[in-house]
């Protein structure tokens, strides 16, 4: 039955011929707009793909933001049900225009020979006009026209149902269940793809033990589309579709217009030539233990001590015990999550899909408008660099951050052999690359880092050690060897001996100068001497004359 | 052999059709027959065309067309289709 609500001036219908948009996250976007405006749509998908997820969101959506008025017929589910689910997402409750009929087959459903869907059109003649109506849902209609045994009679109905929305002009969703293989539709509604202007199909891909879910549109009867499968979640907003339209260049950031971002330690500012290109995406990897979690929080610290807008996103890992980690080094990160600039979350790595997590990442940016962001490890969502899911659904985080010029450092761990196989691709897609890891020498464990690429960025190619303090970060310059270098402790002694050997040399140089000149002052002495000798001999050979008087 | 249907429970008949729908002519025809057979008095059977009162189907929670609303006592059912088993019809009023 249909709930009680006051008949109201029908709202103006929005032209026919446009699309419908339904503001589902990516779903227009590949749609070319939207629904087919006036026409019907067939969803289709197995039990848990969504497809009431979807139907509600475009109702609801069309209903606060498009002005269309929307009914819900649901074959299988009560109204309140449907109701508490709308209030279950946070779409801001059930919107006044959204109108919700009870049409439940239950068991106790009779039928004495055929019947026939006049009736039920004349009752939908009826609640359109009472509720200005211009989009309409009819989910589980294959529960009703399945009643009927005659295939003829029901493929018979559903084009009459077709025939009667195309002339209402009214948007009409359908929904059918997918029987095993997704082509193949339950028996209720088979053939109807025939009949409708488009078709979406909702459906789930296992890869190894990741399962993602995806949308594709395999008609759109006159409208162009983008055609491939694309992964969608469902969280608590709704549906996403992961769906990025053509990259446009952006002149300014190829120009280095867009400026850098300092990545808070000076000494790695310095052999970036400045900071991170401001929106570039940079992969920060290594062991466990390198202090790839200190670098990031120092890299969001200094955003926030900017007044820049942070997100800081924690794979398994409680944001309190980081922010505790980082106080040891002088990091205050609360102060920034009190004052509204830093907003720290966190994802249970094991508890959802790739492309869930990355649309729960992707709602946070859209709550919180980061202007630079980290996540810490990416590796936990791209776990093996082998599963296409996880790399696709890295791709689409790292490319929306790209499109909304927000700068990223992500973490990523590295195998027992200092192989960075768990991001392997993603390191390719990164901006810039950067290593850290570990030397152990003389009975010490020191850190490295060193910069493996850094696109646009004339980039030192040195490695540096990176010392951890009270006062926070600084890279020294390593002792560079024949073969490898020396670091830490053995590093130091030998600088300290190089500078005894060097004062030592020093002071044999000034010894040796000294010696030099003295001898140089006898030998100028001995050579006057030498001279006043020459000059007595040659008086006695000359008879006590002078040289004029031999002349 | 008709069957007893007992009248003194209120019955009560709503069919819900769709005027000029093949099906709700037969339907319509058959419910005559069953009124015939099992004896129903005309004034406890109403008929609903849905396309000029589909505030009553709604407020019957009528899906379809035709339907048979049946009401008798506190027992209340709906049979939706051309009502063609009259006596199968006939033998659901009077169980």
């Amino acid at each position: 039955m249909t709930e009680s609500v006051p008949a109201q001036e029908a709202p103006r219908r929005p032209a026919p011929g446009t699309k419908a948009p339904t503001g589902i996250p990516g779903v227009d976007e590949i749609l070319g707009g939207g629904l087919p405006r006036g026409r019907p749509t067939l969803v289709i998908g197995d039990a848990g793909a969504g497809k009431t997820v979807f139907c509600l969101q475009a109702l609801v959506n069309g209903a606060t933001h498009s002005g269309e008025p929307g009914l819900y017929l649901s074959f299988e589910e009560d109204g309140g049900g449907l109701r508490r689910t709308v209030e279950s997402f946070a779409w801001g409750g059930v919107p006044d225009d959204l109108h919700f009929h009870d049409a439940l087959v239950g068991d106790d459903f009779e039928s004495q020979g055929d019947f026939d869907l006049a009736g039920l059109l004349a009752i939908l003649d009826h609640l359109c006009e009472r509720h200005g109506i211009s989009r309409i849902v009819l989910d589980g209609l294959d529960q009703l026209v399945g009643l009927l045994p005659d295939p003829v009679v029901r493929e018979h109905e559903t084009r009459k149902l077709l025939g009667w929305i195309r002339a209402r002009d009214r948007t009409l969703i359908l929904t059918g269940k997918a029987l095993g293989d997704p082509a193949v539709l339950r028996f209720g509604l088979a053939g109807i793809e025939y009949g409708v202007d488009c078709v979406i199909r909702l459906e789930r891909e296992r890869s190894g033990g990741t399962v993602r879910r995806t949308f594709n549109v395999a008609k759109y009867r006159g409208s162009a589309h983008a055609e491939n499968a694309y992964p969608y979640a469902i969280t608590s907003k709704g549906i996403a579709v992961s769906y990025l339209a053509s990259y446009v260049p952006d002149m300014n950031r190829a120009a280095g217009v867009l400026g850098t971002v300092p990545t808070g330690v000076y000494d790695l500012d310095e052999m970036l030539r400045g900071g991170l290109i401001r929106g570039s995406t940079t992969l920060l990897t290594g062991s466990p233990g390198t202090a790839k979690t200190t670098l990031s929080g120092i890299f969001i610290d200094a955003a926030c001590r900017r007044g820049d807008r942070a997100l800081m996103v924690l794979y398994d890992d409680y944001p309190d015990r980081v922010v505790a980690n980082l106080r040891s080094i002088g990091l205050d990160l609360k102060s920034h999550v009190d004052n509204g600039l830093l907003r720290l979350e966190y994802i249970v790595s094991s508890a959802s899909g790739p492309e869930q997590q990355v649309a729960v990442i992707l709602n946070w940016i859209a709550e919180h408008g980061p202007a630079c962001i980290v996540i810490d490890p990416l590796s936990a969502l791209v776990r093996s660099g082998r599963n296409r899911f996880e790399i696709d659904a890295a791709e689409k985080l790292i490319q929306t951050l790209r499109a909304r010029d927000i700068t990223a450092v992500m973490t990523s761990l590295t195998d027992a052999e200092n192989h960075e196989t768990s991001a392997s691709h993603i390191s390719t897609v990164a901006d810039t690359w950067i290593h850290l890891d570990y030397g152990i020498r003389s009975g010490e464990r020191n850190r490295v880092l060193t910069i493996v690429k850094a696109r646009g960025i004339g980039h030192s190619n040195k490695v540096r050690e990176l010392v951890l303090g009270d006062d926070g970060v600084r890279l020294d310059k390593v002792y560079p060897l024949e073969q490898g270098m020396l670091i830490g402790g053995a590093r130091i002694a030998r600088e300290q001996q190089d500078f005894a050997q060097a004062r030592e040399d020093r002071q044999s140089v000034a010894d040796r100068l000294q010696r030099q000149a003295q001898d140089r002052l006898r030998l100028i002495d001995r050579i006057a001497q030498l001279s006043e000798e020459l000059r007595q001999i040659d008086r006695v050979g000359n008879g006590g004359a002078s040289d004029d008087d031999q002349h | 052999m008709m069957t007893s249907i007992d009248h003194g429970a209120g019955l009560r008949l709503r069919l819900f059709i769709v005027a000029g729908s093949p099906g709700s002519r037969i339907a319509l025809s058959n419910l005559e027959r069953v009124m015939a057979e099992a004896g129903i008095d005309r004034a406890s059977v109403e008929i609903v065309d849905v396309s000029e009162a589909p505030d009553k189907a709604v407020a019957a929670g009528v899906l379809v067309t035709p339907t048979l609303d049946v009401t008798r006592g506190d027992r209340h059912f709906q049979i939706s289709g051309r009502l063609n088993d009259v006596p199968g019809v006939i033998g659901r009023l009077a169980g």
